[in-house]
């Protein structure tokens, strides 16, 4: 009896060195992107301000007296340093607004973007596995939302259901559902035709297991990509239901009241309306920047150019 | 082909159908319409006039089907605020709002093709820079802020162009710019995206393999491929102008539906929002299915294929 004896070939190289984890690779693939670490930067400034603004900002949201009211930013003719970014016509000062605006666009954006997706992955789910019936509502649904102009549809929503910040992250999330249902149902339609899915499926196992195990981890890349996007776009729809008087109260400071505010007075004080757009163009970017590099590194089947 | 469009019609009406029930129940069955329509002080006997009057004694089918006949005979009821029947109003409104549409598709067709095209064909260059910018512009400027800053430096400080009102063909101008960036940036992504996925096709291959021109590639066989898929973009073009003309309208007091609707939102005028909304709803759904009839006409593969 002679037994064989397989000695790896230690010095030959070949074996992957140490196993790095995929979550590792992707992490370290995202840093390497100067713009995606800007973004990056730029959102959690953000959030500190949202969490801290209390802290941060130099004035309370409400907080002026009118002997102080109309400043111009400081560094413009008679512009002072206690209020870096002016006043408005209430004496309030705009930078300490802005800090806590940042708080309604953060939380309209990132409980929007999630109850959007965990609606959208639970309906795509069923759409695309189950089929029949079901596939039909549901596809239903998420055309007739599709077929209407967004903007209106919001408009119409909240018009009719009031206005407070939680009916604002109800109605984006409902409504913002159906492109996550979209890229789910397509998704799933695709993987589950696939050889592997067969096969568990024929090993006996129970859909419920097959969706975990085989179908949702698949679209973890993708998912995380497209809430980004959303994430932005749903920050952008707010502050323009703010600036037409649809989401939270008008003494709220939020983005879009901060511009329906500064409307009327746009030709006497222009920084009003300057500033807080400013802040919503800053935030989107760096969403952008962070979503497009997520794209590159989680998905790459969707990358853009070769 | 007739089975084709008879299908794509009866899917539009189906989802015209489906957009009346939502906004429908939307109004039945989120809490007293007469309670949001009147006054605190209004007496019990006055709310059950309205009540009547309005047919809301009713039973739901029978409001649904008489909401339905009315539409069908052209009556979208009658506007709280200003005692007018909706269906005048926006017929008054309807020209000015199809104009500032229709500029704004324009400028984006001719602004955003061309540059989608150069951009998709030569990935990596300035013209493609300059193409992800701009697409990336849109998403992130937020078009009320466009307006305004635009309204500073055209109407304020260079007093080029008016800022409100709609007098002369150059008050078109400042709502028509603020209006298309979002939906240049959609389509110049659109275009380059669709021109980045035929130069992937066997085919372009094999012509660059036998020697022929790039140019004559880009003109005879990208080009054709391209421009079908590019229909899309004249309903994606209206969609987007028919939604942002919403904040637009207002910024700039262009009397046409946005401003109608706005208005009517500030003076919580149910009929009037509900009505506007079915008539944009309508009007999107009817732009599409023209769209998609288009499709079936120019690719035999959209009509048979399914």
């Amino acid at each position: 009896m002679s037994t064989v004896t397989v000695t790896a070939p230690r010095e030959l190289d070949i074996a992957p060195r140490k196993s790095r984890s995929e979550g590792g690779r992707i992490v370290r693939a995202f840093f390497r992107s100067p713009a995606a670490i800007v973004g990056l930067l730029v959102i959690a400034l953000l959030v500190v301000c949202a969490l801290f603004a209390e802290q941060i900002a130099p004035f309370g949201p409400t907080e002026g007296d009118f002997g102080s009211a109309r400043l111009p930013p400081a560094w413009e003719q008679g512009g002072t340093w206690v209020h870096p970014l002016g006043t408005d016509r209430l004496g309030w000062d705009l930078l300490s607004r802005i800090i806590y605006g940042a708080r309604v666009s953060l939380l309209v954006g990132f409980f929007g973007a999630l109850l959007a997706g965990t609606l959208g992955v639970t309906l795509g789910v069923l759409a695309g596995y189950f089929g029949g019936w079901i596939d039909t509502i549901i596809s239903s649904f998420v055309n007739l939302i599709l077929s209407v102009p967004y903007l209106v549809l919001v408009v119409v929503i909240a018009t009719i259901f009031g206005r407070s910040l939680l009916n604002v992250i109800l109605i984006f999330g409902v409504t913002g559902s159906p492109v996550f249902v979209r890229l789910v149902r397509g998704e799933v339609l695709r993987l589950r035709a696939l050889d592997y899915v067969e096969a568990a499926r024929s090993l006996g196992a129970k859909p419920a297991r097959i969706i975990r195990l085989h179908l949702l981890p698949n679209l973890i890349g993708p998912l995380i990509t497209l809430a980004t996007y959303e994430m932005s776009a749903m920050i952008f729809y707010e502050s323009g239901l703010s600036f037409l008087g649809l989401s939270v109260p008008p003494e709220v400071p939020s983005w879009g009241n901060l511009l329906a505010i500064a409307q009327p007075l746009l030709r006497t004080f222009p920084w009003l309306a300057i500033f807080p757009g400013l802040a919503i163009a800053l935030t989107a970017l760096a969403m952008h920047l962070v979503g497009d590099r997520l794209r590159d590194v989680l998905d790459p089947r969707l990358r853009e150019s070769e | 082909m007739g089975a084709y469009f008879l299908r794509k019609l009866l899917q539009s009406l189906l989802l015209i159908l489906g957009v009346l029930v939502l906004v429908f129940m939307m109004v039945r069955f989120t809490g007293d319409p007469v309670a949001l329509m009147v006054s605190r002080e209004a007496t019990a006997e006055q709310r059950e006039q309205i009540r009547v009057s309005l047919g809301l004694d009713q039973p739901v089918p029978v409001q649904f089907v008489r909401y339905l006949g009315g539409l069908l005979r052209g009556d979208l009821g009658q506007s709280l605020s200003l005692g007018l029947p909706n269906s005048l109003l926006i017929g008054q409104r309807i020209g000015a709002t199809f104009e500032l549409a229709l500029a704004s598709l324009l400028l984006s067709l001719a602004i955003a093709v061309p540059l989608g095209i150069m951009a998709g064909l030569r990935p990596g260059s300035g013209m493609d820079w300059l193409g992800r910018s701009v697409g990336l512009a849109g998403q992130t400027i937020h078009s009320v802020w466009l307006a305004m800053i635009l309204i500073l430096v055209f109407a304020v400080q260079l007093r080029w162009l008016p800022s409100f009102g709609r007098d002369s063909w150059q008050s078109l101008i400042l709502p028509t710019l603020a209006l298309s960036l979002g939906s240049i940036g959609q389509i110049v992504q659109l275009t380059r995206s669709t021109v980045l996925e035929v130069r992937r096709e066997n085919f372009i291959r094999t012509a660059h393999a036998k020697g022929m021109s790039a140019q004559r590639v880009a003109f005879g066989h990208i080009a054709p491929n391209v421009a079908i898929p590019l229909l899309s973009v004249i309903s994606v073009g209206f969609t987007y102008a028919l939604g942002g003309s919403v904040y637009i309208e207002q910024v700039f007091a262009w009397p046409g539906l946005g401003s109608l609707l706005s208005n009517a939102i500030g003076d919580n005028d149910f009929p009037l929002v509900q009505s506007i909304t079915i008539f944009i709803a309508l009007f999107a759904i009817s732009v599409n299915l023209i769209t998609d009839l288009l499709y079936g006409v120019v690719d035999p593969r959209v009509r048979l294929g399914r």
